[in-house]
């Protein structure tokens, strides 16, 4: 999830810590898929299990806002969640795609 | 061969449920089950259900884990059931089904979901599809020779008049389902075969709930909450908690929910 503009792990965070801050989750970017990154996310049939997505596109949300043309290394330095299905190169192209929309919008 | 269980048949049973709506089910081991008038849905094996409004609703087998079990075995039923596309929608099989009795079980895993289910659930589409056609070629007063299915429509080649699948359910659900349907030529596939978008991506892009995980369960020791994924329930707060056991047969009665991957995770948090 996002704590303000910055992509945090759920899991390891208190309820206490987040008191007042402004708290963006996957249900919180559009609930019919219509954000620029989950319509990328779509186009590139970027999830398998989908486990790690929500994640995923929550830190791509938070990246491309602080570089919205990133190159590949941005993207594998940006992203540092895990997957475990190993969707990495099309997490990469579907960024490279939503920098598209977003441009464009 | 002493394993009489090998050559199982497929025998299909058809039904008509609330609102005219078609349902095709089916039991690997006795025909007798599908003789009984009103066998429950969970008394059937599978099905194919098929809605006044043109909804496809397909029960599968297979778990889906990310492989896209759900998205293949879907093709298998749409390839010869000559069904729209756009129009299926797919769902798990509940547990208390024809499918613990039969020599498949209901586990999903080593790229079985196919190769195990490959002419079964072909079975049921061209089933299905050939009774649409008859009920078609009843409506109409013509041979059942001269209409085609295609895209989820009969069409009688004559007249080129059509009705959709939704049109035909109700009329369809009154009838016999065949002994031995035929099935198609591989060279007649139109998605087998072929790359086509996954069924579940939508769904995994907006996390909506798909996984054991992402289900709240009355009593269940992990809980989603709105900002988190899971979370241990503040009765039990701590790392590794141990449910109750009120609290764990109370989750894990709700199998429709509450299936295979929710229990193996309760069962690790309890340390067993």
């Amino acid at each position: 999830m996002l704590i303000g503009k910055r992509p945090v792990r759920s899991c390891g965070i208190t309820v206490g810590e987040v008191l007042g801050k402004d708290i963006t989750t996957i249900e919180g970017l559009s609930s019919d898929s219509s954000h620029p990154v989950q319509k990328a996310w779509i186009a590139e049939q970027v999830p398998q299990c989908g486990y790690c997505q929500s994640g995923q596109i929550l830190a791509a949300v938070s990246l491309l806002q602080r570089k919205s043309n990133p190159t590949d290394k941005d993207i594998d330095r940006g992203m540092l969640n895990l997957c475990r299905c190993g969707t990495y190169t099309r997490v990469r192209k579907a960024i490279h795609r939503a920098a598209d929309m977003l441009k464009e919008a | 061969m002493k394993n009489s269980n090998m050559k199982r048949r497929t025998f299909l049973k058809v039904s008509t449920i609330a609102g005219g709506s078609l349902l095709v089910g089916c039991s690997f081991s006795s025909p007798k089950l599908l003789s009984t008038p009103q066998a429950s849905e969970e008394e059937l094996g599978m099905w194919v259900r098929i809605s006044t409004d043109n909804k496809i609703t397909l029960i599968l087998p297979a778990s889906e884990m990310g492989q896209q079990a759900h998205t293949g075995q879907a093709m298998l039923v749409a390839e010869e059931l000559e069904a729209d596309w756009e129009t299926i929608q797919v769902t798990t099989a509940p547990f208390n089904s024809e499918y613990k009795k039969s020599i498949f079980s209901q586990s999903t895993g080593g790229s079985e979901s196919i190769s195990l289910w490959w002419e079964r659930l072909r079975k049921v589409g061209a089933g299905t599809r050939e009774i649409l056609i008859t009920a078609a070629a009843q409506k109409w007063g013509v041979p059942a020779s001269e209409c085609k299915a295609k895209n989820g429509q009969i069409q009688h080649l004559v007249s080129d008049r059509r009705l959709s699948y939704g049109q035909l359910a109700s009329a369809a659900s009154k009838l016999s389902p065949p002994d031995n349907p035929t099935l198609k030529n591989p060279g007649q596939f139109r998605l087998l075969g072929k790359s086509i978008p996954k069924l579940h991506t939508p769904d995994r892009v907006t996390e909506q709930p798909s996984m054991a995980l992402m289900f709240a369960v009355p009593e269940c020791c992990l809980r989603r909450s709105a900002n988190h994924r899971f979370s241990v329930d503040k009765s039990n707060p701590t790392m590794n908690p141990r449910p109750k056991p009120s609290m764990a047969s109370g989750c894990c009665a709700d199998s429709q929910r509450c299936r295979g991957g929710g229990r193996f995770d309760l069962a690790r948090q309890a340390g067993t």
